[in-house]
């Protein structure tokens, strides 16, 4: 669907590069999240792939052509668009009058905006409240309303910028489900920004780590974790353990009540029967050893500290 | 083009609906401030008619120029701005539209407030044909000055605190205070070529027998096209260049 290569992006012809030199593409109908600390150039990317950015360098393509190239009115029929720290709709107007002033902004008809409405609406549990006005609306319904809107027409794109920032449990979860159906069912391709990992975990194909305006990880986002996480234990012992039986002061030891926990991250198979040796010979009982699946979290974590550690 | 007039105009509709008592403070000093003007001022002037087309071009100019820069002030502040530049629809056409819909609905209130002065103070008001046309051919080279200003407030958003200078500004070259031809030479050879003051000329030549339709419509056609273009241009390109650094939400 893009085909991004060597882009660049400053804000001035002076200023330092954010996006430096950049290559990736973007498969159809797939959901890539966009990953990186605060300024590596996550907002930017997004929308310099919607033209609300010119880019300083570098060429896109979008479905074979070059990106530059296509009129505007042509582009933003085929995407949309909910930016973070935006306010995607008018506080006077109803839910469903927002809906239908942005529809009519992307030239769809009323009757076609009523159908689509409808069913957005239900799914996304917002129907009962479509006649009261936005500036009632609570946050996530303010950002469930604006991705309703970002939805209309069928978007061939939809780029989200942190659309679940703020939202409770349920709300997130009621987002995350409707991203993957629109993007199962309606063959979408979702690019989406996002600092809660656990977002990112359960709604996206591919992922793109950002690390200071260049690519410092692109593929599945499953093979991402297999590759960046830790080999990381969870032993349970049962009554108090002394540190120095677990052989180093690396490993968090936790106790809870009449166990202990153990957690052995960062460790070889030859230290795991080493400390596995000890303890038998102490006479502790194993309660429990398994490994630990590592979250998102954890793996961006030590996917940011490997990085640290790799520029020092 | 029709949907995206009545997409703006059902949106004003409701915002006019939801902020009535706005509307109802702007009917009433509207009000008072036309019964002044057209009893009280130029009922005693000498020339009422030329005064009134002054006035009335002052108003509908510096509506357009205020609400094209006022509407990207109002986007920005309420963070809708972003939304708006990425629909099929050009932005400048948006702002243009939302202007046109803003303009109607005051020109429709105006029309009425002038019928209930007629019928309520002992007022005459004279009115020619000609006067649509001018002024329509009028609004182009109006929506050219008001775009470049709303380019100017998009990259500098306090440039919208400075629309009333430049509106009090065109009120002093309307003719509705100081006659065309009580001004130095020189100004009037360069208001000539004003959209704003060709406008009013040319309607005042039609009251005054003094008209040659086709050469003043093809001047009024040229110069206010001629501002249009550089109005858009100006627009395009401070568009551009907001989108090259990044500052289009920066209020």
């Amino acid at each position: 669907m893009y085909k991004v290569s060597n882009l660049k992006k400053s804000y001035g012809k002076k200023a330092d590069l954010v996006l430096k030199d950049i290559s990736f593409d973007i498969n159809e109908g797939e959901i890539l999240g966009i990953l990186g600390v605060n300024g590596a150039g996550k907002t930017t990317l997004i929308k310099v792939l919607l033209r609300a950015l010119e880019p300083s360098g570098g060429k896109i393509e979008f479905l074979g052509c070059d990106l530059s190239k296509i009129p505007l009115s042509t582009y933003y029929k085929d995407i949309s668009a909910v930016l973070e720290g935006e306010r995607n709709a008018y506080w006077y107007l109803t839910g469903f009058q927002n809906i239908q002033y942005f529809g009519r902004l992307k030239k769809l008809r009323d009757s076609e905006i009523s159908e689509e409405a409808d069913t957005l609406l239900k799914a996304f549990d917002l129907y009962d409240a479509r006649d009261q006005t936005a500036g009632k609306y609570s946050r996530g319904m303010l950002q469930k309303l604006s991705i309703i809107i970002a939805m209309l027409g069928d978007p061939k794109v939809l780029f989200l910028d942190e659309p679940t920032l703020g939202l409770d449990l349920l709300t997130k979860k009621a987002v995350m489900n409707n991203l993957k159906r629109l993007a199962e069912e309606k063959k979408t391709t979702i690019v989406l920004t996002s600092h809660e990992l656990d977002v990112i975990d359960a709604v996206t194909d591919r992922v793109l780590v950002l690390e200071n305006g260049g690519i410092a990880y692109v593929g599945k986002t499953s093979d991402f974790k297999q590759m960046y996480s830790e080999n990381k234990y969870k032993l349970t012992l049962r009554g108090t353990v002394a540190r120095e039986d677990i052989l180093s002061d690396e490993y968090a030891l936790e106790e809870r009540g009449a166990a202990t926990d153990i957690i052995l991250s960062n460790i070889s198979n030859r230290d795991i029967d080493r400390i596995l040796t000890h303890i038998l010979e102490k006479d502790y009982e194993i309660i429990s050893f398994s490994k630990d699946s590592n979250c998102l979290e954890d793996i961006m974590e030590a996917f940011i500290q490997r990085g640290s550690n790799r520029d020092a | 083009m029709l949907r995206l007039f009545r997409a703006e105009l059902k949106k004003y509709l409701l915002e006019v609906k939801t902020y009535y008592p706005d509307q109802i403070v702007d009917i009433v000093t509207k009000y008072i401030l036309f019964a002044t003007f057209f009893y009280g001022f130029v009922h005693n002037a000498g020339n009422a008619t030329n005064y009134s087309i002054g006035y009335m071009y002052w108003i509908i100019a510096s509506g357009i120029i205020s609400e094209l820069s006022m509407s990207i002030s109002f986007e920005k502040q309420v963070g809708t701005i972003e939304q708006l530049t990425i629909k099929p629809y050009p932005f400048w056409l948006i702002l243009t539209v939302k202007t046109y819909v803003v303009l109607l609905v005051t020109a429709l209130k105006s029309l009425l407030l002038l019928a209930l002065i007629r019928v309520t103070l002992p007022v005459s008001l004279a009115f020619n044909i000609n006067l649509v046309w001018i002024l329509l051919v009028s609004v182009i080279g109006f929506t050219g000055i008001g775009l470049a200003l709303s380019g100017l407030t998009m990259k500098f958003a306090k440039t919208a605190s400075f629309e009333s200078i430049i509106s009090y500004g065109l009120l002093f070259f309307s003719g509705a205070i100081i006659p065309f031809d009580k001004m130095p030479v020189t100004v009037q050879r360069i208001l000539d070529v004003i959209p704003f003051t060709a406008g009013i000329n040319a309607s005042q030549q039609s009251f005054n027998g003094s008209f040659h339709m086709l050469p003043v419509f093809l001047w009024l056609v040229v110069i206010n096209l001629v501002c249009f273009m550089i109005g858009y241009w100006i627009f395009n390109a401070i568009f551009r260049n907001v989108k090259t650094n990044g500052v289009l939400n920066n209020y």
